[in-house]
C-alpha cells in the first residue's frame, strides 16, 4: 500500500487522529492494530520507510 | 441417480448456508461497477481483492455476462501487459475472517475439508493455480484447474483436506484467503503446493500455466464462487441481495445518501455531527468524506473532518468550524472501510 502523506492531527476534542491520503483520497485511521490502514503505516514506520508527519 | 445414493449424498452435505464466501455472485459493488485504469492491489467488487504484483494495468468491473444468462460475474481486461513475469504474480483473492472459520476444526485431528466451486471464462487457456492460505500460521495448500477453452464458460471444483497442523485464530482478523491466480511467474510455481505446508513463495502458485497479464486486451471471469465445507461441490447457494449487502457491510459501507450537518453557532464555534453505522463493522474502519455542499456560518466549501478517537465498530463523529456566527449547513457523504 501506497500512502501520499501520512500526519497527524488535533481536533477541537482532546484526541489526537492519524490522517492519511492515499491515492489522492483522504482518509482517516483509527488507532486500532486491527485497522489494516493504521496496521500497515505501523509496519512501514517499523520498517523505517514512512513517518507519520506530526501534527500541525 | 437412485434415490438410495441421492440420500447417501444429501447426508454428507453440511445443511445451512453453506457459501462461506461473501458475495460470490458478483452483486454487490459498493464500490462501484467498474475499476479502470488499475495497477495496483485493491479492492473491486464487495470483499474481491485485485492482488498483482505485476506490472500490469487491467480494467476490472461488473459484468453482465454470466453462464446462466442473468447474474453478474466479475471481469478483468488487461489494458497493459506484463512483459516480464518471472517475479511477478496476479491473483483475485478473497480473505475470511477467523470468527467465521471455527468451525473448520482446522489445527485437530477433525479438520474439514473445503470444496472450492466457481464458473470461469478467459481468452487464454491453461492450467491456472488456486489455493488457500492461513496467515496466522503461514500455511498453504494449492491445486489446479484446466480452462481449456478460451472464451467460453466452464464449472471448475477443487477439494482441499483440512488442515490438521495449522491453526485459524478465533479473532476477527484475517483466517483464511482463498486465490486464484492469472499470472504466476516461474518464482512462485516451482514447489508443489498440494499438501498443506509452510508458505513460501516458491509454493504459491504450483503448476500455473495460465497467463492472463501477459497479453492485452485478454480477459478473465468469474461467476457464481462458491467455498463449502466437505468434498462435494454443491449447487451454487443463492442469497437475496439485501442480505448479501448486509453481510458486506462489516468490511465496507458506502453510505451514498447525502448526510447533513446543520446547527447554529457562535462565530469560530463547531458543529458537529454523529454517525450510527448500521452494521457493526469487523474493526474500527478507516473514513473517508466526500464534500457535497455547504452554506451559511458553514459555507466553506470543505468536507467536515472526522474526529478519529471517535471511531469505533459502530459508529464516529466529525466536526467542522464555522466562519461566522448563524445557521450554518455542510452536506457530504462517506465510506467506511474495515476490510481484511
Amino acid at each position: 500500500m501506497t500512502f501520499d502523506s501520512v500526519k497527524y492531527y488535533n481536533g477541537p476534542i482532546e484526541g489526537t487522529g492519524i490522517v492519511a491520503v492515499i491515492g489522492g483520497v483522504t482518509v482517516y485511521v483509527p488507532q486500532d492494530p486491527a485497522n489494516t490502514h493504521y496496521a500497515e503505516i505501523m509496519r512501514q514506520v517499523e520498517a523505517g520507510t514512512l513517518t507519520i508527519a506530526d501534527a500541525e | 441417480m437412485s434415490n438410495a445414493r441421492e440420500i447417501a449424498q444429501l447426508g454428507s452435505i453440511p445443511s445451512g448456508r453453506r457459501n462461506m464466501l461473501y458475495n460470490g455472485a458478483m452483486q454487490v459493488a459498493q464500490r462501484g461497477t467498474s475499476f479502470a485504469s488499475t495497477s495496483a492491489p485493491a479492492y473491486t467488487l464487495d470483499r474481491w481483492y485485485w492482488n498483482s504484483q505485476a506490472e500490469d494495468v487491467v480494467t476490472i468491473e461488473q459484468s453482465t455476462d454470466h453462464p446462466n444468462g442473468s447474474g453478474s460475474s466479475l471481469k478483468v481486461t488487461v489494458t497493459t501487459a506484463d512483459a516480464s513475469t518471472t517475479d511477478d504474480y496476479a491473483d483475485i483473492e478473497q480473505r475470511i475472517e477467523g470468527l467465521d472459520l471455527q468451525g473448520l476444526l482446522y489445527g485437530t485431528a477433525d479438520a474439514k475439508s473445503l470444496t472450492l466451486s466457481f464458473w470461469v471464462k478467459s481468452s487464454e487457456t491453461g492450467d491456472m493455480a488456486v489455493g488457500l492460505y492461513i496467515p496466522d500460521d503461514g500455511r498453504n495448500i494449492g491445486s489446479t484447474v484446466t480452462i481449456s477453452s478460451a472464451s467460453t464458460w466452464e464449472y471448475k471444483t477443487v477439494t482441499f483436506v483440512g488442515d490438521t497442523t495449522g491453526v485459524i485464530d478465533n479473532d476477527s482478523g484475517e483466517g483464511l484467503r482463498v486465490w486464484m491466480h492469472l499470472l504466476a511467474g516461474s518464482d512462485f510455481t516451482s514447489v508443489d503446493n498440494t499438501a498443506w505446508g509452510t508458505y513460501a513463495g516458491n509454493r504459491k502458485a504450483y503448476g500455473q500455466t495460465l497467463n492472463v497479464i501477459g497479453t492485452t486486451s485478454a480477459t478473465f471471469q468469474l461467476a457464481d464462487v462458491q467455498l463449502e465445507v466437505g468434498s462435494v461441490a454443491t449447487e451454487f447457494e443463492h442469497r437475496s441481495y439485501g442480505e448479501e449487502l448486509a453481510l458486506c457491510h462489516r468490511y465496507y459501507q458506502n453510505q451514498d445518501q447525502q448526510s447533513l450537518m446543520s446547527s447554529y453557532v457562535t462565530a469560530s464555534g463547531f458543529h458537529y455531527a454523529s454517525h450510527d453505522l448500521p452494521m457493526q463493522m469487523r474493526a474500527n474502519p478507516s473514513v473517508t468524506i466526500t464534500y457535497q455542499g455547504a452554506g451559511g456560518s458553514l459555507g466553506t466549501a470543505t468536507a467536515p473532518t472526522v474526529h478519529a478517537p471517535s471511531i469505533s465498530q459502530t459508529g464516529f463523529y466529525v466536526y467542522k468550524q464555522a466562519g461566522a456566527a448563524g445557521m450554518g449547513y455542510t452536506i457530504y457523504k462517506y465510506t467506511t472501510d474495515a476490510e481484511l
